[in-house]
Protein backbone atom coordinates (compact mmCIF):
# COMPACT_ATOMS: atom_id res chain seq x y z
CA UNK A 1 0.00 0.00 0.00
CA UNK A 2 1.55 3.25 -1.12
CA UNK A 3 1.93 6.07 1.33
CA UNK A 4 -1.14 8.31 1.39
CA UNK A 5 -0.82 11.88 2.58
CA UNK A 6 -3.78 13.35 4.44
CA UNK A 7 -4.71 16.99 4.08
CA UNK A 8 -4.35 18.80 6.31
CA UNK A 9 -1.61 16.73 7.94
CA UNK A 10 -1.75 15.96 11.64
CA UNK A 11 -0.37 18.69 13.89
CA UNK A 12 2.27 16.39 15.27
CA UNK A 13 4.59 14.23 13.22
CA UNK A 14 3.64 10.56 13.10
CA UNK A 15 5.65 8.34 15.45
CA UNK A 16 8.96 6.91 14.35
CA UNK A 17 9.93 3.70 16.11
CA UNK A 18 13.29 2.69 17.49
CA UNK A 19 14.88 -0.44 16.09
CA UNK A 20 17.68 -2.46 17.60
CA UNK A 21 18.10 -4.60 14.52
CA UNK A 22 19.64 -3.84 11.17
CA UNK A 23 18.03 -5.58 8.21
CA UNK A 24 20.38 -6.43 5.35
CA UNK A 25 19.21 -8.54 2.47
CA UNK A 26 21.68 -11.21 1.43
CA UNK A 27 22.28 -12.05 -2.21
CA UNK A 28 18.96 -12.93 -3.84
CA UNK A 29 19.45 -16.08 -5.88
CA UNK A 30 16.04 -17.67 -6.49
CA UNK A 31 12.39 -16.74 -6.66
CA UNK A 32 9.15 -18.57 -6.21
CA UNK A 33 6.58 -17.65 -8.85
CA UNK A 34 2.86 -18.01 -8.33
CA UNK A 35 -0.44 -16.53 -9.39
CA UNK A 36 -2.17 -14.07 -7.08
CA UNK A 37 -5.28 -16.22 -7.39
CA UNK A 38 -3.47 -18.82 -5.32
CA UNK A 39 -3.89 -16.60 -2.28
CA UNK A 40 -1.56 -16.00 0.64
CA UNK A 41 0.18 -18.68 2.62
CA UNK A 42 -1.06 -19.60 6.07
CA UNK A 43 2.61 -19.75 7.07
CA UNK A 44 5.21 -18.96 4.44
CA UNK A 45 7.89 -20.83 6.39
CA UNK A 46 5.89 -24.07 6.50
CA UNK A 47 7.50 -26.74 4.31
CA UNK A 48 4.29 -28.74 4.01
CA UNK A 49 2.53 -25.75 2.52
CA UNK A 50 5.28 -25.05 -0.01
CA UNK A 51 5.40 -28.72 -0.98
CA UNK A 52 1.63 -28.76 -1.33
CA UNK A 53 1.80 -25.82 -3.72
CA UNK A 54 4.74 -27.26 -5.66
CA UNK A 55 2.61 -30.30 -6.31
CA UNK A 56 -0.61 -28.43 -7.04
CA UNK A 57 -2.25 -28.55 -10.45
CA UNK A 58 -4.56 -25.58 -9.82
CA UNK A 59 -4.14 -21.84 -9.22
CA UNK A 60 -2.25 -22.44 -5.99
CA UNK A 61 0.60 -24.02 -7.95
CA UNK A 62 4.01 -22.43 -7.51
CA UNK A 63 7.30 -22.89 -9.32
CA UNK A 64 10.86 -22.21 -8.28
CA UNK A 65 13.26 -20.63 -10.73
CA UNK A 66 16.75 -21.98 -11.27
CA UNK A 67 19.35 -20.16 -9.21
CA UNK A 68 20.45 -16.84 -10.64
CA UNK A 69 23.00 -14.10 -9.96
CA UNK A 70 23.70 -10.42 -10.56
CA UNK A 71 20.47 -9.44 -8.82
CA UNK A 72 19.85 -5.74 -8.81
CA UNK A 73 16.93 -3.90 -7.27
CA UNK A 74 17.52 -0.18 -7.60
CA UNK A 75 15.97 2.18 -5.12
CA UNK A 76 13.42 4.63 -6.41
CA UNK A 77 14.03 8.30 -7.02
CA UNK A 78 11.74 11.26 -6.80
CA UNK A 79 10.41 12.73 -10.03
CA UNK A 80 10.33 16.51 -9.97
CA UNK A 81 9.12 18.93 -12.57
CA UNK A 82 10.02 22.55 -12.89
CA UNK A 83 13.21 22.21 -10.89
CA UNK A 84 16.05 24.64 -11.53
CA UNK A 85 14.03 26.80 -13.85
CA UNK A 86 11.50 29.52 -13.45
CA UNK A 87 8.40 27.32 -13.73
CA UNK A 88 8.26 26.62 -10.00
CA UNK A 89 8.61 28.97 -7.03
CA UNK A 90 12.29 29.49 -6.29
CA UNK A 91 13.06 26.77 -8.83
CA UNK A 92 12.54 24.12 -6.18
CA UNK A 93 10.32 22.03 -8.42
CA UNK A 94 7.10 20.11 -7.83
CA UNK A 95 7.07 16.50 -6.78
CA UNK A 96 5.04 14.65 -9.38
CA UNK A 97 5.95 11.04 -8.71
CA UNK A 98 8.52 8.39 -8.11
CA UNK A 99 10.45 6.14 -10.44
CA UNK A 100 9.42 2.51 -10.76
CA UNK A 101 11.56 -0.40 -9.66
CA UNK A 102 12.85 -3.01 -12.06
CA UNK A 103 14.25 -6.21 -10.59
CA UNK A 104 17.01 -7.56 -12.82
CA UNK A 105 19.08 -10.72 -12.57
CA UNK A 106 20.77 -13.23 -14.85
CA UNK A 107 20.66 -16.96 -15.37
CA UNK A 108 24.00 -18.36 -16.45
CA UNK A 109 24.25 -21.08 -19.12
CA UNK A 110 20.56 -21.83 -18.81
CA UNK A 111 19.06 -24.73 -20.73
CA UNK A 112 17.12 -23.11 -23.62
CA UNK A 113 14.18 -25.42 -22.89
CA UNK A 114 13.90 -23.96 -19.38
CA UNK A 115 14.19 -20.47 -20.84
CA UNK A 116 11.27 -21.25 -23.15
CA UNK A 117 9.22 -22.36 -20.15
CA UNK A 118 10.11 -19.21 -18.23
CA UNK A 119 8.99 -17.13 -21.23
CA UNK A 120 5.51 -18.57 -20.84
CA UNK A 121 5.11 -16.70 -17.56
CA UNK A 122 5.25 -13.43 -19.52
CA UNK A 123 1.63 -14.11 -20.46
CA UNK A 124 0.42 -13.91 -16.87
CA UNK A 125 -0.58 -10.54 -15.48
CA UNK A 126 -1.18 -11.59 -11.88
CA UNK A 127 2.19 -13.00 -10.92
CA UNK A 128 3.41 -12.83 -7.35
CA UNK A 129 6.77 -13.85 -5.98
CA UNK A 130 8.80 -14.63 -2.92
CA UNK A 131 12.56 -14.24 -3.08
CA UNK A 132 15.18 -16.49 -1.55
CA UNK A 133 18.57 -15.29 -0.47
CA UNK A 134 21.83 -17.20 -0.59
CA UNK A 135 21.34 -18.32 3.00
CA UNK A 136 18.01 -19.88 2.12
CA UNK A 137 15.88 -17.26 3.83
CA UNK A 138 12.55 -16.30 2.29
CA UNK A 139 11.82 -12.66 1.54
CA UNK A 140 8.15 -11.79 1.27
CA UNK A 141 5.42 -9.56 2.65
CA UNK A 142 4.72 -11.73 5.65
CA UNK A 143 2.56 -14.60 4.39
CA UNK A 144 1.70 -12.65 1.25
CA UNK A 145 3.80 -12.85 -1.88
CA UNK A 146 5.04 -9.72 -3.64
CA UNK A 147 3.03 -8.71 -6.73
CA UNK A 148 5.04 -8.10 -9.90
CA UNK A 149 4.35 -7.09 -13.48
CA UNK A 150 6.10 -7.07 -16.85
CA UNK A 151 7.90 -10.36 -16.27
CA UNK A 152 10.40 -10.72 -19.10
CA UNK A 153 13.20 -13.07 -20.03
CA UNK A 154 15.63 -11.75 -22.61
CA UNK A 155 17.42 -13.64 -25.32
CA UNK A 156 20.66 -15.50 -24.83
CA UNK A 157 23.72 -13.31 -24.46
CA UNK A 158 26.80 -14.99 -25.88
CA UNK A 159 30.06 -13.27 -25.10
CA UNK A 160 32.53 -15.80 -26.45
CA UNK A 161 34.04 -19.10 -25.40
CA UNK A 162 35.46 -17.76 -22.18
CA UNK A 163 32.31 -15.97 -21.06
CA UNK A 164 29.17 -17.38 -19.51
CA UNK A 165 26.06 -17.38 -21.66
CA UNK A 166 23.60 -15.18 -19.87
CA UNK A 167 19.84 -14.81 -19.90
CA UNK A 168 18.85 -11.55 -18.27
CA UNK A 169 15.36 -11.49 -16.82
CA UNK A 170 13.49 -8.72 -15.15
CA UNK A 171 10.15 -7.60 -13.83
CA UNK A 172 8.62 -4.53 -12.30
CA UNK A 173 8.02 -4.28 -8.60
CA UNK A 174 5.07 -2.20 -7.45
CA UNK A 175 5.39 1.21 -5.85
CA UNK A 176 6.67 0.85 -2.29
CA UNK A 177 7.04 -2.88 -2.89
CA UNK A 178 9.09 -3.20 0.28
CA UNK A 179 6.40 -1.97 2.66
CA UNK A 180 5.97 -4.77 5.17
CA UNK A 181 8.93 -6.72 3.79
CA UNK A 182 9.92 -9.70 5.93
CA UNK A 183 12.94 -11.99 5.92
CA UNK A 184 12.34 -15.38 7.51
CA UNK A 185 14.70 -18.29 8.06
CA UNK A 186 13.44 -21.66 6.89
CA UNK A 187 13.81 -24.98 8.68
CA UNK A 188 14.32 -26.79 5.38
CA UNK A 189 16.72 -26.37 2.46
CA UNK A 190 14.98 -24.44 -0.28
CA UNK A 191 17.83 -25.25 -2.66
CA UNK A 192 17.02 -28.95 -2.44
CA UNK A 193 13.51 -28.35 -3.79
CA UNK A 194 12.69 -29.10 -7.40
CA UNK A 195 9.58 -28.40 -9.41
CA UNK A 196 6.99 -31.13 -9.91
CA UNK B 1 -20.50 -33.06 -13.20
CA UNK B 2 -16.85 -34.14 -13.21
CA UNK B 3 -15.87 -37.00 -10.98
CA UNK B 4 -12.51 -36.79 -9.29
CA UNK B 5 -10.48 -39.43 -7.59
CA UNK B 6 -9.06 -38.33 -4.28
CA UNK B 7 -6.01 -39.66 -2.51
CA UNK B 8 -5.57 -39.06 1.19
CA UNK B 9 -2.08 -38.02 2.21
CA UNK B 10 -0.42 -37.24 5.49
CA UNK B 11 2.00 -34.43 6.27
CA UNK B 12 5.02 -34.60 8.54
CA UNK B 13 2.91 -32.59 10.99
CA UNK B 14 0.36 -35.37 11.13
CA UNK B 15 -2.25 -33.48 9.12
CA UNK B 16 -4.30 -35.60 6.74
CA UNK B 17 -5.72 -34.11 3.58
CA UNK B 18 -7.42 -35.46 0.48
CA UNK B 19 -5.83 -34.40 -2.77
CA UNK B 20 -7.09 -34.82 -6.29
CA UNK B 21 -5.24 -37.77 -7.85
CA UNK B 22 -3.08 -35.61 -10.13
CA UNK B 23 -2.03 -33.41 -7.22
CA UNK B 24 -1.16 -36.41 -5.06
CA UNK B 25 0.79 -37.95 -7.93
CA UNK B 26 2.77 -34.73 -8.45
CA UNK B 27 3.60 -34.64 -4.74
CA UNK B 28 4.76 -38.25 -4.74
CA UNK B 29 6.81 -38.14 -7.91
CA UNK B 30 8.75 -35.04 -6.81
CA UNK B 31 11.86 -36.37 -5.04
CA UNK B 32 12.34 -33.12 -3.14
CA UNK B 33 8.92 -33.28 -1.51
CA UNK B 34 9.24 -35.18 1.73
CA UNK B 35 6.58 -33.46 3.80
CA UNK B 36 3.58 -35.27 2.24
CA UNK B 37 3.44 -39.03 2.03
CA UNK B 38 0.86 -41.76 1.80
CA UNK B 39 -0.23 -42.75 5.31
CA UNK B 40 0.59 -46.25 6.47
CA UNK B 41 -3.05 -47.29 6.27
CA UNK B 42 -3.46 -45.79 2.79
CA UNK B 43 -5.57 -47.53 0.19
CA UNK B 44 -2.98 -46.38 -2.34
CA UNK B 45 0.60 -47.30 -3.07
CA UNK B 46 3.33 -45.47 -4.97
CA UNK B 47 5.80 -47.84 -6.58
CA UNK B 48 8.08 -47.48 -9.57
CA UNK B 49 6.59 -44.14 -10.49
CA UNK B 50 3.01 -45.39 -10.43
CA UNK B 51 0.26 -44.45 -8.00
CA UNK B 52 -2.19 -47.31 -7.81
CA UNK B 53 -4.79 -48.69 -5.48
CA UNK B 54 -3.65 -51.49 -3.25
CA UNK B 55 -4.97 -54.83 -4.39
CA UNK B 56 -7.02 -55.08 -1.21
CA UNK B 57 -8.89 -51.92 -2.18
CA UNK B 58 -10.02 -51.98 -5.79
CA UNK B 59 -13.42 -50.49 -5.09
CA UNK B 60 -14.64 -46.99 -5.89
CA UNK B 61 -14.61 -45.87 -2.22
CA UNK B 62 -12.25 -42.96 -2.84
CA UNK B 63 -14.11 -41.50 -5.77
CA UNK B 64 -16.16 -38.44 -5.06
CA UNK B 65 -18.15 -36.01 -7.13
CA UNK B 66 -17.53 -32.33 -6.62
Amino acid sequence: MATQCVCPPTAELPDLGNSDCDVKLDLIVKIQLARAAGGPYADITDETELDNRLGAAVATKVVLTPNFADTDIPGTEIILTGQNDNTSPFGEGFRVGETSTTFTATFANLDPAIKDQLKAYECYTDLVIAMYDAKGKVISLGNDLIPISNFFVGSRQFGGRTEKDLYTFNFTLPLEWDNGLTVNALTYDIFSKVNS
Amino acid sequence: MPKYTYVEMESIKGERRKFIFEHAFRLLKNPSIKSWTLPEDSKWQYEKGNLTRRKSDQGPANEQTT
